[in-house]
Formats: structure tokens, sequence, C-alpha cells
């Protein structure tokens, strides 16, 4: 009986979005995490009479007869909009307003690329992400440096011990993606490049169309909370009437072999 | 076999069918742009019933059959989600996506962009804009109400194609939300499409709908498996007053 798999298929998918929403709701106070949200699309088709098709007395349908086997998982797509940004105060905490990425190095040497600009001086001075990895291209503050400043366009200055003049430290570079949705999700609030998500421009913040830098502001996620709970609310209930379709199945099925 | 036990067979296996279709409907209940499946049984009972010239065939059998079916194409409700690549038809009208296959039709608006940064819609493939794929590239793009797509600096990358059709019924349901076209039927380009941004459109499968459906299908499925049973038994009365 092939309305038990398919109904089957339905409840998977809304475990899938509840799943989904879980992950989401957990990291509602994650900085610069972006939602997922999952992608559906009905499955194939079986054709038990084409359009067109002559019946006894010569007519043609107009309309076929086609049964669907159900529901699938197209994709899981995060969703890049903007996050709220969060006022910290602090020098080193950096907020991108608009599109980019910031690059660190991964621990075996690849780039990688984050939002989450909540950087610290490791202890030669190098701006390093919470979890230490090293900023692309590296910036180095060295310790006597006051009044870290960073502009909206990524550069980097401070004034050293003993001067009243700022000097240059270093420029941040931000990197766009043809695709960022295709990054490959990595945990710790870092992504990686996927041969969906294309290759890595990179660029100067607040140019051609790349996001600014805003210094002493995080971005917060931009999950938002009343909207998941909506629908994990409809989830529940397309989950609910899926089961249903599975107990009246039983209950036929039930019926027809008891005769 | 007698007739009154073939019909009640053939008319519970025309509530199976019908489970089928309400079983897909709700499992789509979630899928953007989906459109519901509907058996058109009492049609069928009319076809059997009665030729093109309005005459009554005494000799018909007036039984279920599933000769038909058809898929409402009224519109679901639009949601917003705030992504700029997500895009619902007010009204008529089907987006146009290139598949290895030719030309599907779609009304499900969630696009992305593809590795190749083109805007792409289900499964991957390419949509089409009036002057064919629309290449959007490593900036950001959004799409506006009239179905332009423009670049985050401003400029004008192209201009969604969307096209209706006189009779929507006639198009074949091909998975991965995606519609094809008999030769015979011909889209109608919008000239000046309305178009619904930063939102998507909602299956328009109705569970309370489907619920009842289900509720009065299971019911007719039990009636004929009564009848069944019954005309099973007087045969088998029968048979034993024969041969006493």
């Amino acid at each position: 009986m092939r309305a038990l798999f398919t109904a089957a298929t339905g409840m998977e998918a809304q475990q899938t979005r509840i799943d989904t929403i879980a992950n989401n709701l957990a990291n509602v106070n994650t900085t610069g995490y972006k939602k997922s949200r999952p992608e559906f699309e009905d499955l194939f088709y079986e054709t038990l009479a084409a359009p067109g098709a002559k019946d006894s007395s010569g007519a043609a349908l107009p309309t076929g007869v086609q049964i669907g086997h159900g529901v699938k998982l197209a994709s899981i797509t995060r969703v890049n909009t903007q996050g709220e940004r969060i006022q910290t105060g602090r020098d080193l905490d950096l907020a991108i307003e608009g599109e980019g990425f910031f690059q660190v190095q991964g621990a075996s040497g690849e780039t990688l690329y984050t939002r989450d600009g909540s950087f610290q001086r490791d202890r030669d001075g190098n701006l390093v992400t919470r979890a230490g990895l090293l900023v692309t291209p590296g910036v180095q503050i060295p310790v006597d440096v006051r009044d870290v400043t960073v502009l909206a366009d990524g550069t980097v200055s401070g004034v050293p011990a003993g001067q009243t003049n700022p000097t240059v430290l270093g420029q941040i570079e931000v990197v766009r993606f043809a695709n960022p949705s295709g990054l490959r999700a990595l945990g710790g609030n870092l992504l990686a490049p996927s041969e969906a998500s294309g290759d890595p421009e990179a660029g100067t913040p607040s140019q051609n169309g790349f996001g600014a830098i805003s210094q002493g502001f995080l971005e917060s996620s931009n999950v938002n909370m009343a909207e998941e709970l909506v629908r994990m609310i409809l989830a529940q209930r397309a989950f609910e009437v899926n089961s249903r379709v599975i107990q009246a199945s039983d209950e036929m099925l039930k019926r027809a072999s008891n005769l | 076999m007698s007739s009154a036990l073939y019909l009640s067979g053939v008319g519970a296996r025309a509530r199976m069918t019908q489970l089928e279709m309400v079983s897909n409907n709700l499992a789509n209940v979630d899928t953007p742009g989906y459109k519901a499946d509907e058996p058109l049984f009492s049609a069928a009972l009319g076809m059997a019933l009665e030729d093109e010239a309005g005459r009554l065939h005494k000799d018909a059998f007036p039984f279920v059959s599933t000769a038909e079916a058809g898929v409402r194409h009224e519109s679901g409700s639009v949601s917003r989600t705030g992504r700029t690549l997500d895009v619902a038809i007010q009204g008529n009208g089907f987006f146009l996506v290139q598949t290895p296959g030719g030309i599907r039709y779609t009304r499900s608006g969630a696009f992305s962009l593809n590795a190749n940064g083109e805007l792409a819609g289900p499964g991957g493939n390419p949509v089409l804009g009036s002057g064919g794929p629309i290449s959007v590239g490593s900036a950001g793009a959004r799409i506006e109400r009239d179905g332009s797509v423009v670049s985050d600096n401003g400029a004008v990358l192209g201009k969604l194609q969307i096209e209706e059709f006189l009779e929507p019924e006639k198009l074949h349901k091909q998975g991965e939300s995606l519609f094809a076209a008999p030769l015979d039927l011909v889209g109608l380009p919008v000239e000046h499409p309305q178009l619904e941004v930063a939102s998507l459109e909602q299956s328009n499968v109705q569970a309370v709908h489907e619920l009842a459906k289900l509720l009065i299908l299971q019911r007719a499925f039990d009636a004929s498996m009564q009848a069944l049973a019954a005309d099973d038994s007087a045969s088998r009365q029968l048979i034993q007053e024969m041969n006493p």
C-alpha cells in the first residue's frame, strides 16, 4: 500500500524540519549564526492514465491520473540575512554590515570563513579568533600599542607607546561567494568552501558592494524566536496529519484482511 | 463473479487510489508551490451513465473509476521569509526552469545561486529570464516586484520570465516541484507580473479538507467492504443450499 510509505515521507520531512528548528533555536545567541531552512520538493509521480488518452467511448481525457509518492528534502539552505548589531564596546569585536566573511586559517592550514568577529590577541599580538585561529591576512598588534582603531574599510591602526600619532598596523580583508548558502558549516562558527559555493572573491570592506566593518559591535544570530516557534507548531501539526494517514491506511488494510 | 461483488471491489480500489492522493497531499503540506491532487470520481460516474449527447445508457454500470484526476491550481498562501531570492507569484503564472529534459514550469520561488553564479530553481536548474539564464556573479542580488533581478550595486541583471496557461490542468506533474507542458499547451508570457518579494508561496493543501476526505473515504471503503462481505456470504449460502 503506497499511502503508508507516502505518509512516512511526510513524517520524515517534518522530523527534518523540527531538527533544523531545534538547531536554530539552540543557536539563538550564537554570534554570526545564520539560520537554516529545509526546502522540500514533491517526489516523482506514477502516471496511471496520461492526459489525452482515449476512454472506451473514444473521448480524450482532459486530464490524466497521476499519483505522487510523497515528499523529499531538496536542500537545507542557510538564510544569509543580516543579524542585529549588538554593541559590546570591545575594541577587537568586529561586525560586518552587509556582505562578506572574515578569513581565518584552519588547524591544517586551509582557509576557512566566518561572520563571527569576536577577535582576540594571542601572546605574539596576532589577531586570532576565540578558538585561536589566525585571521588572514595577518594583523599584528604589539602589546604596547594603545587605542586600537578599526575603520569601516578594515584598516587597523593604533598608537605605539611613547608616540602620539597612530600608525597603520594592518588591513582586514573580507571575501564573498557566488553562492554563500553553498558553504559547508563545520561548527565552531566556521564555514568551508565547497563545489557549490563557487570561488572566494576577496575585497576591501565597504567597497564594491562588500560590507563595512563596525568596531565595538558583534553580529548576533539572525534566528527569530517567534518565527521558529510558529514553524515548530506547523511542523508538529503536519507530522500529526501524516501519522493520521498511516493510521487510516492501517485500518483499511485490517478491514480488507478481515473479510 | 457476480456484478455486485465486482462493483464493491472496484469501489474499494477507487478509495485506495483516493487514499494515495490524500496521502501525497498531506506529505506535501509544507512544500512551497505544491498544488493539491484531487481525484474526480463523480465525473467518471457521469461519463459512464451518459454519453456526450446526454442519452442515458441503461446498460452502463454506475461504477466508480479513477479515469480522471485533477490538480487544483489555486494559489497557496504567501508567507514572508525575508530572504532576497525568495519570490512568490500573485495570481496566475509559472516560473520557467531550464532542465536537461527541456523547459519546465514551477510555482516554487525559493531560488538560489548555482556554482556558475546563475539564478537557480528546483534541482539547481537555471531559472529563465527573458534572455535565457540570469547570471548574477558573486555580488548579491535581489528580485523586485516586477520580476527584475537587480544586483546590490543597482545594475539590472535580467527579468524573470513568467508564463501562464489557459488550461493549466493539462500540465503534467514531474516531481521536484516541476510541471511539464504537453506539446499542444502553449505558455502565454505575462507582460506585467506582480510578484511578492522576499516571500514564498506555500503549498495549497488544506490539511482540514484532506482530513475530512480521509474520514469520508475510510467510511466509503468500509461500506464497500461490508457489501463485499454480504455478497460473499450470500454466495456461500447459495452454494451450500445447492449442495446439501
